[in-house]
Formats: structure tokens, C-alpha cells, sequence
């Protein structure tokens, strides 16, 4: 990558800041699909969330964002017409051990199947490249064969099965943890160029 | 009906006294050995203050015991319950001895066998999680021996000491708890 190479532009998508007056609505409307709920909030059950609390997450992000410098929260629009589609967000970096966890959170499937890769593709840019981690992680739960392929196209290697830790549709089902090292990243990167 | 009785073999469980055990905990928090086997923040010296309130926060969301030795009631480390998932029956446990002289003599095992009976048979828990640094072997074979089984590795998750480790999760399920009773 070169360092005149935009980190927030996509030949799709555009990574953009909040807005908190109207990204929170908008959000809340993606949490009726209980996917998606889930995907934003892996380690409880899956809700939909009210106006309310959607706000006030979006604030610890930011406060998060300002003081510790340890959250990332940004949207990505369409770039043909700004509209929202999803989000990318880094729910902590431990500066320490350079170590990052990862969530790409895309509203609707379609978009998710259209854009996901691409969406993928700058969030790492942006986590290797500018943060400069040494590894990526993000949990992904056994019904969600998109997500699963999405980690998996993008070089991220299965590293835990979580047995039976995640409650969905009644039944339990695995969750897994996925990651990608710098090394891995870099070489997929040198693939490519070939 | 009172089987669980928050007593083992070696230790029993306490509540936590946010006077005492806060000054206790600090006292422990000065040996970074046992800082680095903790978590991934960096080893801190946290005061009075910050730890008592980081307690009273945390209270609420998880659920706090010291171990106290059966021969002589002394507090020797803790142990806690944390990130529950009531849909799926999931949640956290973490474990610390502080008193270094107690280290790999069962003491923790003892401890973890009585929080898993009060996590199945109690909450009503379907699995039990713990990580824990590859550079912990220790810990490992105590979480074996009360039947956790290893599930993965975050790969090089920590640069300590200039090295890299892996981060192991670790997990056990009710109906693996239940088999290992009916043996035993």
C-alpha cells in the first residue's frame, strides 16, 4: 500500500464518521433481524434494541473513541448515493499486545453478499495499515455461514470452537473465534499483486 | 437440600469484604507474576481507591468469592463468575492466588470445583469458559483436573517479556461436568 492510498475509500463503499443524530435510528431498524442483534452484541441474547439504548451505546463508543483511544466506531455508505449500509467496529485494541477484535456489522443480507468483502477488505486496510496491529479477531456464530465465509475469504484462520455458547431459533449452536495475524495479512496482500 | 455449601477439600468460599479484601488484593497486585497471569492489561499498581471502586462497579455483573484456606481461614486469592449469557447458559470464571505459597497444591482446583458445582447445579449454567496465556501451564493442569477441556488459541494474542503467546480457551459443558460426577 501506498501512502498517498486512501484508507476510507472503497471503489463501492466509503467509510464515514458517525452521525448521532440519525445513524442510531437507522441501526435500530437492523436489530428487528435477530442476526444481526446478535452480531452486535455476541455475548447476550439477541434483542432488538430500543432508540434509547442504541444511543447510549453509541456514546460509550465514542467516549471510548476520545478518552481511551481504544474504540472504533465508523459507518459505511454506498458511495453512488452516501446511503448507510453498515458498520465497521473495533470494540478494543489492546495497544499493549497490539491485538484487535473486529466486528463488520452489515444491515441487510443483500448488502452483506454485495459489499461485505469489500467492507472486510478497508476495515483490515485500516486496522494493519494505519493502527498497525500485529492480529485481528472476530467471533463468528456456527449458523452464520456468510460471516464464516467472509473471515475465511479474507485469510482469517479458525482458531477456537466455543462448544454450544451461543442460544439461537432453539437450539445452541458453537461460536467461533477467528483470527488473522499481520504476517497472514501482508502475504494475502502479496498474493494479490502477483 | 444444602449440598452446596461453598466448602471443598482444602479451601471455602467467602463474599467479598471490600475493606479487607481490596487491601489484599493490592497487596497481591505488587507481584507482576501474578499481574501478567491475570489478563491482558498491562501490570499496573492500582490504589486503594481505584480498586475498592472498581469492586463496587463490578459487584452487580459478576459474582465475587474470595478462597479462604480450611486449616486456617486464610484468604489466599479469588474467584469470580462474569459474562453471563442466560440464552445460552454461558458465562466467564477467573481465578487468582495471591499467596504464592498455595500455588500448584490443588488450592485453585479445589476452589474451581466448588464455583462449577454452584454454576450447574445454582445458575443453572450449560457451559463454563476460562482463557488463559500458554505461559500458565500451571493453570492449565489445575482447569484440566476440574475437567475443562481446551477449545482453541487465539494465536500470539500477547507480547510480554518480548515474546509472543497465544491466548487458550478453555470450556466445560453440564453434561461433561455431570459424567465426570457419577465417576468420581
Amino acid at each position: 500500500m501506498k501512502i498517498n492510498s486512501q484508507l476510507f475509500e472503497g471503489r463501492y463503499l466509503q467509510i464515514s464518521a458517525i452521525d448521532p443524530d440519525q445513524d442510531p435510528q437507522v441501526e435500530v431498524n437492523w436489530t428487528y433481524d435477530l442476526d444481526y442483534s446478535q452480531e452486535i452484541m455476541p455475548d447476550g441474547p439477541a434483542h432488538p434494541l430500543t432508540l434509547f439504548e442504541m444511543k447510549k451505546q453509541y456514546e460509550e463508543w465514542q467516549k471510548g473513541a476520545e478518552e481511551k483511544r481504544d474504540q472504533f466506531n465508523f459507518g459505511f455508505h454506498l458511495r453512488e448515493d452516501d446511503r448507510l449500509i453498515g458498520f465497521m467496529r473495533v470494540h478494543w485494541v489492546s495497544w499493549t499486545n497490539g491485538d484487535a477484535f473486529l466486528q463488520i456489522n452489515i444491515g441487510e443480507p443483500e448488502m452483506q453478499t454485495k459489499y461485505g468483502a469489500e467492507a472486510m477488505r478497508l476495515a483490515l486496510n485500516y486496522l494493519f495499515q494505519e493502527l498497525n496491529v500485529f492480529r485481528v479477531g472476530m467471533t463468528v456464530p456456527e449458523y452464520n455461514l456468510e460471516k464464516k465465509s467472509l473471515c475465511e475469504g479474507a485469510g482469517f484462520v479458525l482458531e477456537v470452537n466455543r462448544k454450544q455458547a451461543c442460544y439461537r431459533e432453539g437450539r445452541l449452536w458453537d461460536r467461533y473465534l477467528y483470527g488473522l495475524l499481520r504476517s497472514e495479512f501482508l502475504n494475502g496482500l502479496a498474493e494479490e499483486e502477483k | 437440600m444444602n449440598t452446596l455449601n461453598f466448602k471443598g477439600q482444602l479451601v471455602r468460599l467467602a463474599v467479598t469484604d471490600l475493606e479487607t479484601d481490596t487491601r489484599l488484593m493490592i497487596q497481591w497486585s505488587k507481584d507482576s507474576e501474578f499481574d501478567r497471569l491475570l489478563d491482558t492489561e498491562p501490570a499496573y499498581l492500582r490504589t486503594h481507591k481505584q480498586d475498592k471502586e472498581w469492586l463496587q462497579d463490578h459487584l452487580k455483573e459478576m459474582c465475587t468469592f474470595m478462597i479462604h484456606t480450611l486449616a486456617d481461614d486464610r484468604t489466599i486469592g479469588f474467584i469470580d463468575l462474569s459474562g453471563f449469557n442466560w440464552a445460552a447458559g454461558d458465562a466467564s470464571v477467573g481465578i487468582g492466588l495471591g499467596e504464592r505459597v498455595y500455588w500448584g497444591q490443588g488450592y485453585g482446583t479445589d476452589a474451581m470445583r466448588i464455583i462449577l458445582r454452584y454454576a450447574f447445579e445454582e445458575l443453572n449454567l450449560r457451559r463454563v469458559s476460562l482463557t488463559v496465556f500458554e505461559y500458565n501451564p500451571r493453570g492449565i493442569r489445575s482447569y484440566e483436573k476440574a475437567g475443562f477441556k481446551i477449545e482453541g488459541r487465539a494465536r500470539q494474542a500477547v507480547n510480554r517479556a518480548g515474546q509472543r503467546w497465544d491466548i487458550i480457551f478453555m470450556g466445560i459443558l453440564r453434561s461433561e461436568w455431570e459424567a465426570a460426577q457419577v465417576v468420581s
